[in-house]
């Protein structure tokens, strides 16, 4: 019983530190490139739309606008998290990627499947519980990112890229 | 070679510490994460107050009888959090039980010492089965904790502990592994018994006492969509007062304080699902003791060999379709069966007494995520009785 005690402790520590901790301005990066699928891309901050909270920048491929990127936080149950939006061109939601979570509940909402319901254009706010699916046990962080998924939304309803 | 253990693992500790520190000195230059550097923090409040109130009125029903009802402030709790820093928080709920008593539910600190792990440390939940870990009113179905939680695991089961909770994104995987103090098997009288099982020895951070450590481990699944999956297991041996002041050399004496212990082996394996407002879990839980005969002839209870208990529920959610209706109208039904008799020692005739199983059928109305009023028809019986006993329950269940 101690012994597995113990090798799990190592196992887990191991895993942890072994595994590339990427800082999260370079994970915010690859995560650009992985998405346009091009390795030199430049964000300019849009002074425009940046507030405290929210980060607003559009993204370049050389002179050509590829779409925007933000990176805001939000709050689940007992802790932040930050994450990003890209949207296109139409400010469409093409990815949102959790970069940072700090807490040990709710960590459901970082999958990719679930997050892939963000990724529509509807007309009205997206409803959690019937259009964005609903995680027992990660209830507060997932309804947090639907209200700020929705609040960055309606603030880029009125505003046009070109 | 306990001390070596603790030694050990104490260094793997600080080591993984101090080099996390070293990292961190690394790159002072750069952000730790994007909201530190770009966003202005100085608003960000670090001290965080919630809570959770259940309120409710049970009425037994009988044909040829009049029934007392009764109504209780069952339980309210306080919780409040305060970040020391992003990696640094404290973490306490006190709990008002029936009113005037008073306990902690949980006190602990949490160091997130890795990206996916936290360090925790303090009186912490035994991670047993759905509801030891989550029970806000709003989040469960009907007015009271189900039966097979309360009896079985047995919740609110929180003990003071050291240990890590973390993740394996990889692999959609959470994990939770303890170190905690055990029960209280002895402290004079046997506190164990064949009615209700472990539940008694629940220590509960208030002057518990430690003969010798208990581990609890849980791993979590959450890779399938809608779909969550537990596996828990707690291993160690019960506490006795007996073992203090216990002369190292004296054979005897150690063997009487042996008497008064048990070893407790149990695992749980529970799950939720929910698609389309439909709602359905479950949850097994089974205990294995060891040691019971000389405990029972020592203390003079009547504890059993095994307890068993499980239940399954499903729900549905009659407005998740409808826009129009904000409030969420939810029936459900539970089928629960428990037994703290499930298997006895030889020569000791299980209690048909302990043997239950009772069916709830009952609707939630909330009024919002986090209030809801409950009522539910409960049918129970143990194994020796023929007819279902009927009650009535109804309760406010409220969580912010």
């Amino acid at each position: 019983m101690k012994r597995f005690l113990i090798l799990f402790l190592i196992f887990a520590i191991s895993n942890n530190l072994m595994a590339e901790r990427p800082q999260v301005t370079k994970k915010f990066e690859k995560e650009l490139s992985k998405h346009f699928d091009l390795e030199s891309l430049t964000t300019v901050e849009n002074k425009e739309l940046s507030t405290n909270n929210d980060l607003f920048l559009n993204i370049y491929d050389g002179d050509k606008s590829m779409g925007l990127v933000v990176l805001t936080t939000a709050r689940g149950r007992y802790d932040k998290f930050d994450y990003m939006i890209i949207y296109n061109l139409d400010c469409k939601v093409e990815l949102i990627k959790i970069l940072v979570y700090r807490s040990d509940y709710g960590a459901e909402i970082t999958a990719k499947r679930w997050l892939s319901q963000f990724y529509t254009k509807k007309e009205d706010s997206l409803k959690y519980g019937t259009d964005i699916q609903a995680i027992s046990g990660a209830t507060f962080s997932a309804i947090s990112l639907t209200k700020n998924v929705n609040r960055i939304n309606r603030i880029l309803e009125s505003y046009k890229l070109n | 070679m306990k001390r070596v253990l603790l030694f050990l693992i104490s260094n793997l500790l600080l080591i993984s510490l101090l080099v996390a520190q070293e990292e961190k000195v690394k790159e002072e230059t750069a952000p730790e994460s994007i909201s530190e550097s770009i966003f202005d923090d100085a608003s960000q409040k670090k001290l965080h107050f919630g809570g959770y109130g259940q309120i409710d009125y049970n009425q037994p029903l009988d044909a040829d009888f009049r029934q007392n009802g009764k109504l209780d402030v069952h339980r309210l709790i306080l919780f409040a959090g305060y970040e020391f820093n992003s990696k640094t928080k404290f973490i306490t709920e006190i709990e008002f039980e029936h009113v005037s008593e008073v306990y902690i539910e949980q006190a602990y600190l949490n160091y997130q010492l890795l990206d996916n792990m936290s360090v925790k440390g303090g009186l912490i939940l035994v991670p047993m089965g759905i509801i030891n870990e989550y029970h806000e009113p709003p989040s469960f179905n009907g007015v009271e904790r189900p039966n097979v939680d309360k009896n079985i695991v047995p919740t609110t089961w929180r003990e003071i502990g050291l240990g890590v909770d973390g993740r394996i994104t990889a692999t959609s995987l959470r994990y939770q592994l303890y170190l905690v103090n055990g029960f209280n098997g002895y402290d004079g009288a046997g506190k164990f018994k064949g009615s209700n099982g472990l539940r008694s020895g629940r220590q509960k951070g208030a002057e518990s006492y430690i003969s010798s450590p208990n581990v609890a481990a849980k791993v979590d699944f959450y890779g399938v969509s809608g779909l969550k999956l537990g596996l828990s297991g707690y291993f160690g041996k019960s506490q006795s007062t007996l073992f203090d002041d216990l002369d190292k050399n004296d054979d005897a004496a150690q063997a009487t304080a042996d008497s008064s212990v048990i070893g407790i082996s149990m695992v749980g394996l529970d799950y939720r699902y929910s698609i389309s407002g439909f709602h359905t879990r479950g949850q097994f839980i089974y205990g294995k003791f060891t040691n019971v005969d000389e405990y029972n002839m020592f203390t003079g209870q009547d504890l059993g060999e095994s307890m068993l208990g499980y239940y399954a529920e499903v729900s549905y959610d009659i407005f998740h379709n409808n826009s129009t209706v904000q409030n969420e109208l939810t029936p459900f039904v539970r089928f629960e069966k428990y037994n703290t008799h499930n298997s006895v020692v030889s020569g000791m005739t299980a209690n048909e007494a302990y043997d239950m199983t009772e069916l709830f059928v009952g609707f939630a109305v909330k009024l919002d995520r986090g209030a809801a009023f409950k009522v539910d028809y409960q049918m129970y019986k143990n194994a020796d009785e023929t007819k279902f006993n009927s009650m009535i329950n109804m309760g406010i269940g409220v969580w912010f």
